[in-house]
């Protein structure tokens, strides 16, 4: 991600985020499992993004999430930074950007981002919280690709 | 630099929880919600929209025979209401003689679920402080009670659902747990809800030995100077009787669908 283009395209991607989270994640949830726009957002700037860009799309997009949701803020700015943060840094590896990639490190990054989330944030009922997660980490992925076909054809290609 | 993001967040995070200590609404979540919510609310009734749409045609047969049953439901409901009035008078007429306080939750605001954290157990109302809504203000729908106030700002609320873990709802400042009832045993068994996960809610009775049924209705039990009594919490699906520590617990399925909440009622 360069330059101001590349700013406003993350910021109006984390506003539309919040929004979605906020006002349609419950209503295309199922079994428990739902979607976590801003965290797709994160992942799919942060392939298009260095390390320091990617980590301060995550903060902010931590920031709305804790802010949307009414708790947790410390555990949801955390999570999302370092995964920005690492998704900046996969980025600078040598990788074949494409929609498989997206789905991919969006799941893994789902996946890893959730299971900190619960360390920062433990809870009663593991299990359930697993699953879910697992599911939504399938969810978030498929949502990505799109989302990551569109930043090809917005923003510059990936680094390659 | 991740460093310096991490604590920052950290410290937003104790700002929040601060906040919410102290029974404020915190700034930084209101101006983010307050930038958010112009595309948040269209979203969310473009998305209604498009499902009822889609659901009235396809269900359009049954929607309609529905639509005829509870327009007679509402005839039969409107020849009660005026009893139910002069009775709730007389009530208070008698509460009053007495020098009782008032029932809790006789208004009911009308509010819009405009915002769902499933992970939270929280959804955002489109009504505050401005409505005459306060903390602590019990939330219900068509089916229950779904929760309580827990942020309040001047024109929306957070409610924190029945089914979130460890539920504590605010009360004058201090917490305390839900006072229910079994109303399906005579006489009544008393004993304390609170939630268990997000699809469950656990009693605990105060008799040990209280003949708690699976299938019994729970309702909560008006002990409290916000939640009126007579609100249904759901029903027992399953009780666990514990010697050792002398108790009886009981899982019950909450009265609410919460991924269907649209409409409900702050009592206030």
């Amino acid at each position: 991600m360069k330059g101001v283009k590349g700013w406003i395209v993350a910021i109006l991607l984390l506003w539309i985020a919040g929004a979605a989270q906020e006002a349609i994640a419950f209503q295309v949830s199922f079994g428990g499992i739902s979607p976590d726009f801003p965290l797709i957002v994160i992942i799919c700037v942060g392939l298009f993004s260095d390390k320091r860009s990617g980590a301060v799309v995550g903060f902010l997009a931590g920031v709305i999430h804790g802010a949307i949701a009414g708790g947790h803020m410390a555990a949801y700015a955390v999570t999302r930074t370092l995964v920005g943060f690492l998704t900046g840094w996969f980025n600078g590896m040598e990788f074949e950007g494409n929609a498989a990639v997206a789905f991919i490190v969006t799941a893994a990054a789902t996946l890893c981002t959730q299971l900190t989330f619960l360390l920062l944030n433990p809870r009663g009922a593991i299990l359930p919280f697993l699953l879910a997660t697992i599911g939504s980490a399938m969810y978030n992925g498929v949502l990505a690709i799109p989302l990551y076909a569109l930043l090809t054809k917005v923003l510059d290609s990936p680094r390659r | 630099m991740v460093i310096g993001l991490c604590a920052l967040g950290i410290v937003l995070g104790n700002l929040q929880n601060g906040a919410r200590v102290s029974q404020h609404a915190n700034r930084m979540d209101t101006a983010i919600r307050f930038v958010i919510e112009p595309l948040a609310v269209p979203m969310s009734n473009g998305t209604r929209g498009i499902s009822d749409f889609f659901k009235g045609i396809l269900l359009a047969r049954n929607l309609a025979a529905e639509n005829r049953n509870l327009k007679e439901l509402l005839k039969h409901m409107d020849l009660y209401d005026s009893q139910i009035a002069e009775k709730d008078r007389e009530i208070d007429r008698l509460r009053a003689l007495e020098k009782f306080q008032s029932m809790p939750g006789k208004t009911r605001v009308t509010a819009s679920v405009c915002g769902f954290s499933i992970n939270e157990n929280r959804i955002t109302l489109n009504v505050g402080s401005k409505q005459g809504v306060k903390l602590g203000c019990p939330v219900e729908c068509a089916d229950g009670l779904v929760g309580t106030v827990e942020e309040l700002e001047s024109n929306q609320c957070q409610v924190l659902l029945i089914t979130s873990v460890g539920l504590q709802p605010i009360s004058n400042g201090k917490t305390e747990q839900i006072g229910a009832t079994d109303v399906n045993r005579n006489p009544p068994l008393i004993g304390v809800v609170r939630g268990e996960n997000a699809s469950t809610l656990s009693m605990t009775f105060l008799d040990p030995k209280a003949p708690a049924q699976i299938g019994d209705m729970i309702v909560t039990c008006g002990f409290s100077d916000k939640i009126p009594p007579g609100l249904l919490i759901g029903k027992i699906i399953q009780t666990e009787p514990n010697e050792e520590l002398g108790t009886l617990k009981a899982r019950l399925s909450p009265a609410f669908e919460p991924g269907a909440l649209d409409l409900v009622f702050v009592l206030i």
